[in-house]
């Protein structure tokens, strides 16, 4: 984000769907040339946002700005947005060039001019050669891409994508990952993807606005994102954490220092150092949360003892689990070339990677 | 994604409907509970006279009940000759199959008139089913087939044919076939397996295709006039009688009326086993 | 065997039928099917068969096996039935072309308005299909006369009456086939055209129309057949004046059963055969189950 000029505003954007709520009230401001990730689970309102944006539904409450104009009650063919549908919604009886003609003629341009700009269109989504089949003759990859030409021809303010890789396979999907990504920052066009895939959002993302119930959770970078989750439910939704239940005790000037609740053997520390968080008041009650990657066993020392009681095969990835109290366990990541760990075991890490969160 | 906005649209054909289609249903009935003033002509007062009179004498009476005999020896009819012929379209595609289907549609959009013509020649004393026959040896004399109910139910049979089997298709394609494999599979013959896997499955099929073909039939009247003839005095062609020759609007209208609750009662029938077999996918 | 296979123990049978026996036993079962389809197929078209002998014969009144054969019939056909083709085609076209304005926007509104009552609206405008032809003749009737006595107008043995009639008989065929249609339309489709910059109405021609096309000539060439042949309304509704085709020939059977009106029906037969083989292999129509509806003729 080189400018960080605000494009869109969302001002306590709001829809209920009779007595659904099925978004509640987000603000949002995305920045010029911005790629921006909708994530959360299924049912959490992100559709519902994104079609608000596009002018496919009506908010019950709330305002909707594009560059200081409030377009609230804008129709959507005056918005000047592209939408990427998740079914992708190419027009059956038309061609492909007919297709990305389509917003072309509808903004009467001349004749020779669509014509050029569909050429260009099909470069630049590497369809050149297709332009005269229908929909139904193209892979599914192939009408992505079909639809995301359609969806740019015009030169729209916005592009806007609906789980727009959903229907691809796996495969296929990492690859036009890339592709989007590099036609996004050729065009420079700021854009509003909705996914419910974590990889997806913070492999492509500028900044992700993770959603839960409605609502939006966390809004930052996708590594942000995942180094300082401000809430469990952040915490767990992007990527995989251990959580321990605590109350502060002390903050220290390089720690706050948390009693950890569970029963643990004796003999170990129940007292852990942990990343500094002034914000959590002494005696009030955390969850202290250790991306199993950051889990490291040591000889001697340690945060807690614990007895290896399972692995998980994962490629190149090995996560073993230790039980650290009666029904208590801990992942960590094994390193390539590490032993297969056996028997008891110490945990450690260091004190800046136990995030201290809020319980909830 | 339904809107308020699309809605509108239905006014055209609703206000057509509301205007023309109900007043017209609503007339024919509400002349049914007037008394007959001459022809072509009703009194104001009210009465169920007409009523009384449609089911109690007996010309309308056996009319009424030979459309019933002609419905349900219809429905036979064509179930016996669709349900093989349907189980047959649904299990084999080759050529001949879909020539077979291909003619059931083109059969059940000729018309209806022609194939009344076709049907008074082959039906004839000295037609072609009664030259077969004879020339089998099976009869001396030529079987009569105008005027009642024999040769008017091979005809109406030829009517409804393509409409049972077309009703039956859905339900036999939504068979699995992996099920008869399985049935043949565990040692059971192909009349078992018919019998004990195929018919169950394709009850609702089966039902709503005889509701519709009785529909149809008690309320033909193209073939029965001309392949029945006027002797038979069926309720359609009764109904015909008082309103074109006799000009008895009350009696024709309560005719009518009888025949159009007795189609209700089949179409609401059909409606609920075709409502229950949707559930029951 | 002996036992039938019901009635033994379903695990041990499979392996006391002889393979070979079961094998034969089903071969058997496709060769009797076929021979009923090839039977079935006679009886379907017999009758079309006789119509085409029946009109070369050589004698005046219609006997069969004709005695020889001539063309003479296709020679003297009177008039009176090309006027009736003419009426019958333009009564079916103008009943169809109404139809067409009043049910396919009723059907985007059953299929994607939010009427209250939706379901009763639906069934009222789909009942003409349900109600026998015959019961319509009847209803039309009294309604005319009724109208007649109230108003002073004729509308009986008129056009427009007939016109009327056969709009309100046909349209449930092209309002489910348009209702059809749109029940499996992605409404992104229109959503898509409006984010790109069409409005409702180049919407509706632009995307919607075209796509729902196939379904609603579909629904038009059933309509349109179902107009042509509708004997039971049409002979309540003309008593004296010109008739439609089909209602001549019906006529004329009932006077005087003559080879004229088997070359009449041949030819008849023979351009609707063509009509709808054509339509079901080029242009793909196939009968929505409103077809399958068609109330009793
Ligand atoms: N047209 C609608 N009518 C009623 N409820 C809806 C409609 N669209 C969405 N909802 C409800 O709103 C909530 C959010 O839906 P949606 O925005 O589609 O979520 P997401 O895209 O995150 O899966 C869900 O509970 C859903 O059931
Ligand atoms: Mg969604």
């Amino acid at each position: 984000m080189d400018q960080d000029t605000v494009v869109l505003s969302l001002r306590q954007l709001t829809k209920h769907f009779g007595g659904v709520v099925a978004v509640d009230g987000i603000d949002l401001d995305i920045n010029k040339g911005e790629f921006i990730t909708l994530l959360g689970p299924s049912g959490c309102g992100k559709t519902t946002t994104v079609r608000m944006i596009g002018g496919y539904e009506e908010p019950t409450a709330g305002q909707i700005i594009v560059d200081g104009q409030d377009i609230t009650n804008v129709p959507a063919r005056d918005r000047n947005f592209g939408m990427v549908f998740q079914d992708y919604a190419l027009f059956p009886h038309m061609t492909v060039s007919d297709n990305i003609a389509y917003p072309l003629r509808m903004r009467k341009w001349a004749r020779d001019r669509v014509a050029g700009r569909v050429s260009e269109m099909l470069d630049l989504v590497r369809l050149d050669g297709m332009g005269k089949r229908h929909p139904w003759e193209l892979s599914g990859g192939q009408r992505q891409r079909v639809a995301l030409a359609r969806a740019l021809s015009f030169s729209p303010r916005l592009l806007l994508m609906d789980e727009a890789l959903g229907a691809l396979d796996a495969k296929l999907r990492e690859y036009m990952r890339v592709e989007i990504r590099r036609i996004q920052r050729l065009l420079q066009i700021t854009t509003i993807h909705v996914t419910h895939d974590q990889d997806e959002a913070l492999g492509m993302s500028d900044r992700v606005v993770v959603m839960r119930q409605a609502k939006i959770a966390q809004v930052a970078a996708p590594r942000d994102l995942y180094t300082d989750p401000t809430s469990v439910y952040v915490a767990d939704f992007v990527g995989r954490i251990n959580l321990l239940w605590g109350h502060v005790v002390e903050h220290a000037a390089d720690a706050t220092i948390v009693e950890l609740d569970d029963p643990f053997p004796p003999a170990t520390a129940t007292r852990i150092r942990a990343r500094r968080t002034p914000d959590q008041a002494v005696g009030s009650r955390v969850r202290v949360g250790i991306r199993p990657e950051a889990v490291r066993l040591v000889e001697g020392g340690g945060v807690l003892a614990g007895v290896v009681s399972g692995a998980r095969f994962g490629g190149p990835l090995e996560y073993v689990t230790v039980a650290i109290g009666p029904d208590r366990t801990l992942d960590l990541l094994r390193r390539p070339g590490d032993a297969p760990p056996q028997g008891n075991v110490l945990l450690d890490w260091a004190p800046d990677q136990a995030l201290v969160l809020p319980a909830d | 994604m339904r809107n308020r906005r699309w809605n509108w649209l239905v006014i055209p054909m609703l206000v057509a409907f509301a205007t023309i289609y109900v007043p017209a249903i609503v007339s024919f009935v509400l002349i049914s509970f007037h008394p007959s003033t001459g022809p072509g002509s009703v009194g104001p007062e009210w009465t169920l006279g007409n009523y009384a009179k449609v089911l109690g004498d007996a010309v309308y009476q056996t009319g009424l009940w030979r459309s019933v005999a002609l419905g349900a020896i219809t429905v036979a009819g064509s179930l016996i000759l669709g349900f093989p012929l349907a189980y047959y379209i649904s299990r084999y595609s080759s050529r001949f199959a879909i020539a077979v289907f291909t003619l059931l549609y083109v059969s059940s959009l000729t018309s209806i008139v022609i194939r009344g013509l076709g049907w008074i020649t082959l039906l004839g004393t000295t037609g072609p089913i009664n030259g077969i026959l004879q020339m089998l040896g099976l009869i001396q004399e030529p079987v009569i087939f105008y005027g009642n109910l024999l040769g008017l139910s091979i005809a109406m049979i030829h009517y409804t044919l393509p409409f049972m089997v077309l009703t039956l298709l859905p339900v036999m394609h939504a068979i699995p076939t992996g099920l008869e494999e399985a049935s043949s599979g565990m040692g059971a013959g192909f009349v078992t397996t018919v019998r004990r896997v195929v018919v169950p499955l394709a009850m609702p099929g089966v039902l709503a295709g005889s509701l519709l073909v009785f529909a149809m039939t008690i309320s033909a009247f193209v073939i029965p006039r001309l392949v029945g003839g006027l002797t038979l005095r069926l309720t359609a062609l009764l109904i015909d009688q008082e309103m074109r020759t006799t000009y008895n609007y009350a009696i024709g209208s309560t005719l009518a009326s009888v025949l159009l609750l007795l189609v209700a009662v089949v179409v609401v029938m059909a409606s609920v086993v075709g409502g229950r077999s949707r559930v029951a996918r | 065997m002996a036992t039938p296979a019901s009635s033994a123990p379903a695990a041990s049978v499979a392996g006391h039928v002889p393979a070979a026996r079961r094998r034969r036993r089903l071969d058997m079962v496709r060769p009797i099917l076929t021979g009923w389809a090839l039977l079935v197929a006679v009886f379907l078209l017999a009758p079309l068969i006789i119509v085409f002998i029946d009109s070369i014969g050589v004698e005046q009144y219609v006997v069969f096996p004709p005695g020889g054969w001539s063309l003479h019939w296709y020679q003297v056909i009177p008039k009176y039935y090309l006027d009736g083709a003419i009426l019958s085609v333009g009564l079916a076209v103008a009943s169809v072309a109404a139809a067409t304005i009043f049910a396919v926007p009723a059907g985007m509104a059953i299929a994607r308005g939010s009427l209250p009552g939706r379901a009763a609206i639906d069934a009222l405008l789909r009942s003409p299909v349900q109600i026998p032809l015959l019961i319509s003749g009847v209803a039309f009737l009294q309604f005319y006369v009724l109208i007649r006595t109230l108003t002073g107008v004729t509308v009986t043995d008129s056009f427009v009456g007939l016109w009327i009639a056969h709009t309100i008989v046909v349209s449930p065929y092209l309002l489910t086939a348009v209702v059809a249609r749109l029940s499996r339309y992605p409404a992104s489709l229109d959503e898509a055209a409006y984010g790109l910059g069409a409005g409702p109405v180049r919407t509706f021609f632009d995307i919607t129309l075209p796509i729902i096309s196939p379904a609603v000539a579909s629904g038009l060439f059933f309509a349109f057949l179902v107009s042509f042949d509708n004997v039971p309304t049409t002979v309540f509704l003309i008593q004296s004046g010109k008739t439609t085709l089909p209602l001549a020939i019906f006529y004329d059977t009932d006077q005087d059963l003559s080879r004229i009106q088997y070359a009449v029906g041949t030819i008849v037969t023979v351009v609707f055969t063509t009509l709808i083989l054509v339509a079901m292999r080029w242009l793909r129509l196939l009968p929505s189950s409103a077809s399958a509806r068609r109330g009793g003729g």
